[in-house]
């Protein structure tokens, strides 16, 4: 299904492929600059907003990453799909994204609900821990660029323009 | 325990320090500033004896370069010790403390003159006891270059001095090493102990190794003693057992330490970066945003290296801020509960960002780069073949040309941490 999305009055436009291979993976990488300016990187449970092109998930008020993310609001996020013997089938998304943080109960039920959806109650809880909802923050990511790769090919998305901007398929 | 930022309870000083306290006004200087004075002193000291009497010009040569080598072997013993000295110890935990403060005793324990008094009295000895029946002594051969029946009071003072000087820095080096051989028992014994493993991290023990190189370095000052020893054959041949002696000594304190830093990762994480196939690389750009990419890895037992294309983001990254994380994880797919990931931080040497600066670096560490291609090699032996095979298909950046069109990043941590079951709290290891 191929995904066009407003992303605050920005176009970005999802080909079928990229679509499928976020709502196939379970875990995402988000890289994260602490207060100190080194990388942090931690995978996390998402889900995934289908006609806003954005990812969002839960962590904990006292996380690292939401300190990260206070202090810097940009992050980038992949989710891969490696080949054990070829690297030429390597398959991965990159997505260069800014952060919306938000304490709204309604916001964190919502995503609490479709991350039970996605993943069942087991292993939510186990992750997300015995917490209150008060202490968890959603944080949705509006993407600003979105790279996927297969093999040494890449495609770059480009989100932020205002225009529609269509796929551009380059080497290297 | 982070050496170089804590300040201890105690203030711990070596005999020669507590000696220098008690003389006014070089007790208002500071430890660095009293050693260069004496090197003044020494210089000026033996431009004088020369001045005033007619001594050899090998003997005041020999002087001046045991004087220089004693400067140096100073500031590195002084460094050492004010890089133990400044850790805060308050800031550490209770193991830690313990561990720390055991060799912290040790160390400027007062008996770390021992070895120098027993050196002193030793070439004392030789200095005025002939070493075969009516053979001369090494003063006695003096007396008849400079054509004196008895040595200047002034001269004698100051060979006194020297050797005194030389024979404490000589013992102190000597002793540290032996302090150091009894820390690493001791910490090889905490490590071996489950309860107490936990509190060593092995940042920690690679910071304590790289305090300990100091002292190593200071020990090559003692090169500088060879002229004074070309004086006479006997001192020549002991000066350089002492060398070769601790050298050899400091060389396993420091490999033992390497040893330690792996025995302080947990075995589990070991495992995991022996079976992990694939890592996410943490790079910063230059506009202070975040990117990240999966790679391959290979872990040496101590540092992390990568492979890329030398025009690659990440190099381009690097290059502007030297700061990456790798995270490498079990990529449990079946119960996300039970992934298991390690965070590292560091920093890194890109072994080549060109042509240029790769024929550069393989000229000064080919060889660790030839190693780490075949480390590359017998763990990913599928994709360095698939690589070769499709070499041509390749965009450039992707086909294995060394140096040509790929670099190698080596990613030495700073930092470990243990994410556990995709949580989003890091704990520190």
């Amino acid at each position: 299904m191929r995904v066009k999305c407003d992303l605050n009055g920005e176009w970005c436009e999802l080909p079928e492929y990229i679509t499928e291979f976020i709502l196939a993976k379970s875990l995402v990488y988000v890289n994260t600059i602490s207060r100190e300016n080194y990388p942090i990187i931690q995978s996390l449970l998402f889900v995934n907003e289908h006609e806003k092109c954005t990812l969002r998930f839960l962590v904990n008020s006292k996380s690292n990453i939401l300190v990260n993310l206070n202090h810097n609001p940009f992050l980038t996020l992949t989710l891969d799909k490696t080949h054990p013997s070829n690297p030429l089938r390597h398959e991965g998304i990159m997505i260069e994204a800014k952060a919306h943080l938000t304490s709204s109960a309604n916001d964190i039920q919502l995503c609490y609900n479709e991350l039970l959806d996605k993943y069942g109650v087991e292993i939510v809880t186990k992750i997300l821990g015995a917490v209150e909802m008060d202490e968890l923050i959603a944080i949705g990511t509006i993407p600003n660029k979105i790279v996927h790769w297969k093999g040494p090919f890449f495609q770059k998305l480009d989100c932020s323009k205002r225009k529609r901007k269509s796929a551009n398929l380059t080497k290297g | 325990m982070k050496i170089g930022i804590m300040q201890p309870h105690k203030k711990y000083k070596f005999l020669q320090e507590l000696v220098f306290e008690g003389f006014w006004p070089i007790n208002k200087l500071s430890s660095q500033t009293n050693t260069i004075l004496l090197l003044i002193m020494y210089f000026a000291w033996g431009v004088l004896l020369f001045l005033l009497y007619d001594i050899p010009v090998s003997f005041i040569t020999a002087g001046t370069l045991g004087a220089l080598g004693l400067y140096i072997w100073t500031i590195g013993i002084f460094r050492y010790a004010d890089a133990l000295r400044d850790v805060e110890i308050e800031r550490i935990n209770k193991v830690n403390q313990k561990f720390l403060t055991e060799y912290l005793e040790d160390l400027f324990h007062p008996s770390s003159i021992i070895f120098g008094v027993f050196i002193y009295c030793g070439v004392l000895t030789y200095l005025f006891t002939p070493l075969f029946p009516h053979s001369p002594t090494f003063l006695a051969q003096l007396q008849s270059e400079m054509n004196v029946t008895s040595l200047p009071p002034l001269l004698m003072l100051f060979i006194f001095l020297l050797i005194f000087d030389l024979s404490y820095r000589l013992g102190l080096s000597l002793y540290l090493i032996f302090t150091q051989l009894r820390r690493n028992v001791r910490l090889s014994r905490y490590l071996k102990t489950p309860m107490l493993s936990s509190y060593f991290s092995p940042v920690d023990i690679r910071n304590l190794e790289g305090t300990d190189r100091f002292n190593f370095l200071s020990i090559s000052g003692g090169f500088m003693l060879i002229p004074l020893g070309l004086l006479d054959p006997i001192l020549l041949y002991l000066l350089l057992l002492y060398l070769f002696l601790t050298l050899f000594l400091s060389s396993i304190v420091l490999f033992h330490l390497r040893f330690l830093y792996l025995r302080a990762i947990p075995e589990g994480i070991l495992k995991l970066l022996k079976s992990a196939k694939f890592a996410q690389i943490g790079t910063i750009t230059t506009k202070k945003r975040p990117h990240l990419t999966p790679t391959l890895f290979i872990f040496n037992g101590r540092n992390f290296f990568i492979a890329t294309s030398n025009k690659s983001k990440k190099v381009k990254n690097l290059r502007s801020i030297n700061k990456i994380s790798i995270f490498i994880d079990s990529q449990e797919q079946k119960d996300y509960t039970k992934n298991v990931g390690l965070l590292t931080i560091g920093r890194t040497r890109i072994y080549g960002h060109d042509i240029r600066t790769g024929i550069i670096y393989f000229i000064v560490l080919g060889f660790r780069m030839i190693r780490t291609y075949f480390l590359f090699h017998r763990k990913y032996p599928h994709y360095i073949n698939e690589y070769w095979r499709g070499s041509r298909e390749l965009p450039r950046a992707w086909r294995i040309f060394p140096i040509l069109s790929r670099t190698i990043i080596e990613i030495i941590p700073e930092q470990f941490y243990l994410a556990k079951a995709s949580r989003t709290n890091l704990v520190m290891l």
